[in-house]
């Protein structure tokens, strides 16, 4: 199974200075950036985002989810196989559109 | 001689000539103001790690070409623009005496990958002519900096060094070096991308570090200092045992050993790994 | 190794930790600087120092009058850059980080050098090839004063350079070994070098 990591930007307001769910990982999942770049100032932190990047990596622990203090992590699960299926389509419909 | 030794190194290593470290301060103001509040992408932060959501993709689906096209594509980009490679401690207080200004700044990577807050987060050095200018990027520089000597700055490195942190030089534009990094599995991008995803955006050192079994005691002192999975103990014979084929050559395990049992071989004495970047 | 396991075991202190009190420098929020050279310096310059200014009246060129010629222009230039209408942020930040580090060479130093060519012939191609704390190294390819020069068939260009390099030095509070070599066959390439005199040698 490959985790599906879904954050609701809506209740992780401050993921930054939170960092409960990176701090926490084991197997350091998420990634947590900037969705803004300032002149004269560094990005509020509000301004960061954070997603599960090294998903093939998560384990399913669900340290995460029980960490985060708004409920903004789902953690779910796929089928391998049903995911490579979806990516390999992707990947059809990419070398389709290439040689167009 | 690695290949960017052949091409930027006039003779010597490519990190020790410097040339490599130089460029001007001035430039002729171009009109325009610069665009102020630009989007960025949150899931590109970390250095080169724009491309690892699709290398993620390509792993999961096992599609061995894809996911060879993406490194191709993306290390022909990079090494015209910006990878690393890893240099020992010596190289490394060398090339504090040929580059400058040294100033210290947040990492990136442990920003982006574990939240580390800015105050505990002083194992990066920015370099060179363009850190006047700094104040240009507020986000790169995010918790500011500090403009050190060189003996500062080669006490701050030891410190690194002693810490634990694999020591590499960083291009911005090749093949100007821009960066001095301190970094660590799996907190830094590119030495994950390197060992999770074979990514070769960071390349490995001239260095190979090789185990004297007659020397080594057995202590485990060494153990827990390498951060590229090269080394452990040999439980049957009690020795150190380090992986000479998955070595950085970074050192660290050497200057942890307490009997000299670990020593620091050149890459290219060794015909079996001297083309092994 | 120069660095071994008994080296490294004196070796204290977390390298996150400020290196010296107040050493830290912050952003000021809402700063809008600038860090390039503005166009205007050039046409200010070139007001009060056209290239012709090289050669006398005469169209001729001796010792004496070039390095007068050398010391006007780096004068000049300084008097211009610094100037509140056109001292910029890079200068400040140069200016900042030798008050805090103790070291001027090569930045402040080079920054006068740079505007030099860049104000004189903004148009030549030159790069810096070597900048450490003891030795700057600046190429110029074609320098248009070399050129014009050589039309007139005269090699003693570089009379005037080390003396406005000379004004800059002692601007930076620098004592300084200076040479260049120009191409002998004749590729145009002239390399500027800079010094801080070893102790005892």
């Amino acid at each position: 199974m490959i985790a599906q990591i879904k954050i609701n930007f809506d209740l992780c307001k401050d993921p930054l200075l939170c960092r409960q769910c990176l701090s926490v990982c084991p197997s350091v999942v998420f990634v947590c950036g900037p969705t803004k770049i300032w002149k004269g100032r560094e990005t509020d932190p509000q301004e960061y985002r954070i997603f599960g990047r090294y998903l093939d990596k998560c384990s399913g622990c669900g340290d995460c989810v029980k960490v985060c203090p708004t409920g903004a992590v789902d953690l779910g699960f796929l089928p391998k196989e049903q995911l490579a299926q979806r990516y390999q389509e992707e990947r059809i419909a990419q070398l389709k559109e290439r040689n167009s | 001689m690695c290949w960017v030794c052949e091409k930027y190194g006039n003779g010597e290593k490519w990190y020790l000539n410097p040339e490599n470290y130089a460029r001007r301060l001035y430039k002729v103001r171009k009109e325009g103001r610069e665009a102020s509040g630009a989007d960025a992408d949150p899931q590109a932060a970390g250095m080169g790690a724009g491309v690892v959501a699709e290398l993620v993709k390509a792993r999961i689906s096992g599609d061995l070409k894809w996911e060879e096209e993406i490194k191709r594509d993306a290390l022909e980009h990079a090494y015209q623009t910006h990878f690393g490679q890893v240099v020992t401690l010596d190289e490394y207080l060398q090339i504090l005496d040929i580059a400058y200004p040294l100033v210290k700044m947040t990492c990136g990577c442990r920003r982006v990958q574990r939240g580390m807050p800015d105050e505990e987060n002083f194992t990066c050095m920015g370099i060179g002519p363009g850190m006047y200018k700094w104040e240009r990027w507020p986000e790169t520089y995010r918790g500011g900096v500090e403009f050190l000597t060189p003996e500062e700055a080669k006490q701050w490195a030891m410190m690194n060094h002693k810490e634990g942190r694999v020591q590499t030089v960083d291009v911005f534009g090749t093949p100007y070096i821009g960066g001095l990094c301190q970094c660590e599995y799996p907190g830094c991008v590119a030495v994950r991308n390197r060992l999770d995803y074979d990514f070769k955006f960071l390349l490995k050192g001239h260095t190979v570090a090789k185990v004297d079994r007659e020397k080594c005691t057995g202590c485990k002192s060494c153990l827990g200092r390498c951060q590229f999975k090269s080394l452990n103990l040999e439980v049957y014979t009690n020795k150190a045992y380090v992986d000479m084929d998955q070595c950085f050559g970074c050192g660290l395990c050497i200057t942890a050993c307490p009997s000299g049992a670990i020593e620091l071989l050149d890459r290219e004495s060794l015909p079996g790994l001297a083309e092994n970047w | 190794m120069a660095l071994d396991f008994k080296v490294l075991q004196k070796v204290k202190g977390n390298p996150s930790t400020e290196v010296a009190a107040d050493r830290r420098l912050k952003i000021n929020p809402g700063q809008d600087y600038a860090y390039d050279m503005p166009k205007e310096l050039i046409y200010t310059i070139n007001h009060q120092f056209p290239l012709e200014s090289l050669f006398n009246q005469e169209g001729e060129t001796n010792e004496d009058f070039l390095i007068k010629q050398g010391k006007t222009f780096m004068n000049l230039l300084i008097r211009e850059a610094d100037s509140d209408a056109f001292r910029d942020r890079t200068a400040d930040m140069i200016e900042c980080v030798a008050q805090q580090t103790g070291i001027r060479f090569p930045h402040v130093f080079e920054r006068y050098v740079e505007l030099g060519i860049l104000n004189l012939r903004p148009r030549d191609a030159w790069t810096v090839t070597e900048a450490t704390t003891k030795t700057l190294k600046v190429r110029n390819f074609n320098c248009s004063i070399g050129k014009m020069f050589a039309e007139k068939g005269l090699d003693n260009c570089h009379i005037f350079c080390q003396a406005a390099n000379q004004v800059a030095a002692e601007k930076a509070g620098l004592n300084l070994k200076m040479s260049s070599s120009k191409g002998l066959d004749g590729n145009g390439l002239c390399e500027q070098v800079f010094r801080i005199p070893q102790a005892g040698g």
